[in-house]
């Protein structure tokens, strides 16, 4: 009886060794950057990476979260980097000490989509929050993330700069990633914020939607991608300044070039 | 990028599927004929946890394995380390509950091994021999629900591509993403995959009982 269990607890005791082996060898030589989904999911980020790693030698791997949960994994330590679009998040960081900077990268818009068949209702539209507005008084359907999300946050900044509180009967609260609520406005006929990458790489799909407000020139709209890394990952500086470089500059025009045939991201100056 | 899908997903569940085997077999082995007092309350636990939502499990561990957590110095939270954990904490219940009710008679058959004097090693063979069919049954199910199984291994593993992405998990991301043509691809090679398990193993349960 001993020995059986002796021997049973051996094979556990090995298969653990073998097993941890396995996963260390893999993953510590690489960086854990927790980044918010938009900008991993239009594969902008794993477009970007292996370049960066074929140069550096230094391997990243991404946990793609909400922005909300991306700042906990890193506030937790359990991330060695952070990619979020949502300033407010890196102040409290920074004032955390946390990290010591940020970095903005890339950039593109939030747009306003909506169902083509109400877009001429936004012909004369000078602002976002008017057009949330109209919105709100023809009490049309509106998703809306409903989560911690950086673009979850910038609708209520809107809402507010309209003086306004989204308690309409057509207001509904998603609680999804930005993929799914935007196959649910386009399932419901419905007004969603959104980013103009995200929409154009589903844009085959949302064959009811159609960007309604869009303005460039709005500074509610812009979106920023901003990256940042804990002081004691120095190595991940290679990184910051990657971000900063010639090359990274040309791998934003190819990405734009391969997937939207125009210019949607923007390297930040 | 799928072969890759695929080979993590077999690392992670054909471990926590064994470990869980490991450790739930003689657990139930033990339940079913040790008799003490806290019995029938470990009975209850287990049938408690075999139905434990795969969310709360991934959290549980989640929190176990931060950096902040009290095993955080181990470093696995985000590697297949991490998820087998937590399928192990799913799928060891769900053993232990097949391995109770598989074990009938089983009092019997240890009194006839006594009869025959059959002792030491020969005694746990015969008693896989005699009940080999309940522990396949038990290994199909176990692997069934490894396979299928995405909330905790998403939280635990969180998706890396290469790394901790799996089948399960890979679907959910494409769905998110709105892809839901490569979403049903991958749910169909995770179909094959688990009818091949099933298949090898129902071989291996029929030569045995024939």
């Amino acid at each position: 009886m001993k020995r059986y269990i002796a021997r049973i607890l051996f094979s556990i005791f090995f298969a653990i060794l073998i097993l941890s082996f396995y996963s260390y060898s893999e993953d510590m030589k690489s960086f854990r950057i927790a980044t918010t989904t938009s900008i991993y999911d239009s594969g902008f980020l794993d477009f970007v990476a292996p370049e960066f790693e074929k140069k550096s030698n230094i391997k990243l791997s991404f946990l793609s979260v909400g922005s909300g949960q991306a700042v906990r994994i890193f506030k937790n330590g359990d991330a060695d980097g952070i990619i979020i679009h949502e300033k407010s998040f890196l102040d409290d960081l920074k004032k955390q000490k946390l990290i010591q900077k940020y970095t903005p990268f890339v950039s593109n818009q939030f747009i306003l989509v909506g169902p083509k068949s109400k877009k001429d209702l936004f012909k004369k539209v000078k602002s976002i929050h008017a057009a949330f507005l109209i919105i709100k008084d023809r009490n049309l359907k509106f998703v809306s993330r409903a989560d911690n999300s950086a673009t979850y946050i910038r609708e209520l900044e809107i809402w507010k700069l309209a003086k306004t509180e989204p308690d309409f009967k057509g207001y509904i609260k998603s609680g999804q990633g930005m993929g799914m609520s935007l196959n649910l406005a386009n399932e419901k006929e419905a007004f969603i914020l959104t980013d103009e990458a995200t929409f154009y790489k589903m844009k085959d799909k949302l064959d009811r939607l159609d960007i309604v407000y869009q303005n460039p020139g709005e500074e509610i709209l812009s979106n920023t991608y901003y990256f940042a890394f804990s002081p004691g990952k120095t190595k991940l500086a290679f990184f910051e300044m990657f971000l900063k470089s010639k090359e990274f500059k040309r791998l934003v025009a190819s990405f734009n070039q391969k997937y939207f045939k125009k210019e949607i991201y923007r390297a930040a100056k | 990028m799928i072969a890759n899908v695929i080979v993590s997903t077999l690392i992670v569940c054909i471990p926590s599927t064994i470990i869980s085997l490991i450790i739930g077999i003689p657990a139930g082995f033990f339940l079913k004929i040790k008799r003490f007092r806290a019995r029938r309350l470990v009975l209850r636990l287990v049938y408690t946890f075999s139905g434990l939502p795969p969310v709360l499990a991934g959290l549980f561990v989640y929190i176990i394995l931060s950096r902040k957590g009290p095993l955080g110095f181990l470093n696995i939270l985000f590697t297949r380390w991490a998820m087998i954990i937590a399928q192990v904490i799913l799928i060891v219940p769900i053993v232990i509950m097949y391995t109770l009710s598989g074990l009938k008679n089983v009092q019997m058959v240890l009194d006839n091994l006594d009869f025959l004097n059959v002792k030491g090693k020969k005694r746990y063979i015969a008693l896989v021999r005699e009940y080999s069919k309940e522990l396949i049954y038990a290994t199909i199910l176990g692997l069934s629900r490894a396979i299928s199984e995405v909330g905790a291994v998403l939280i635990v593993g969180g998706n890396i591509e290469g790394e901790t992405r799996i089948l399960t998990t890979a679907i959910i991301y494409e769905i998110t993403k709105g892809e839901f043509s490569s979403a049903l691809l991958l749910g169909a090679v995770l179909l094959i995959i688990s009818f091949a398990f099933n298949t090898i193993l129902q071989i291996l349960q029929g030569d045995i009982v024939d």
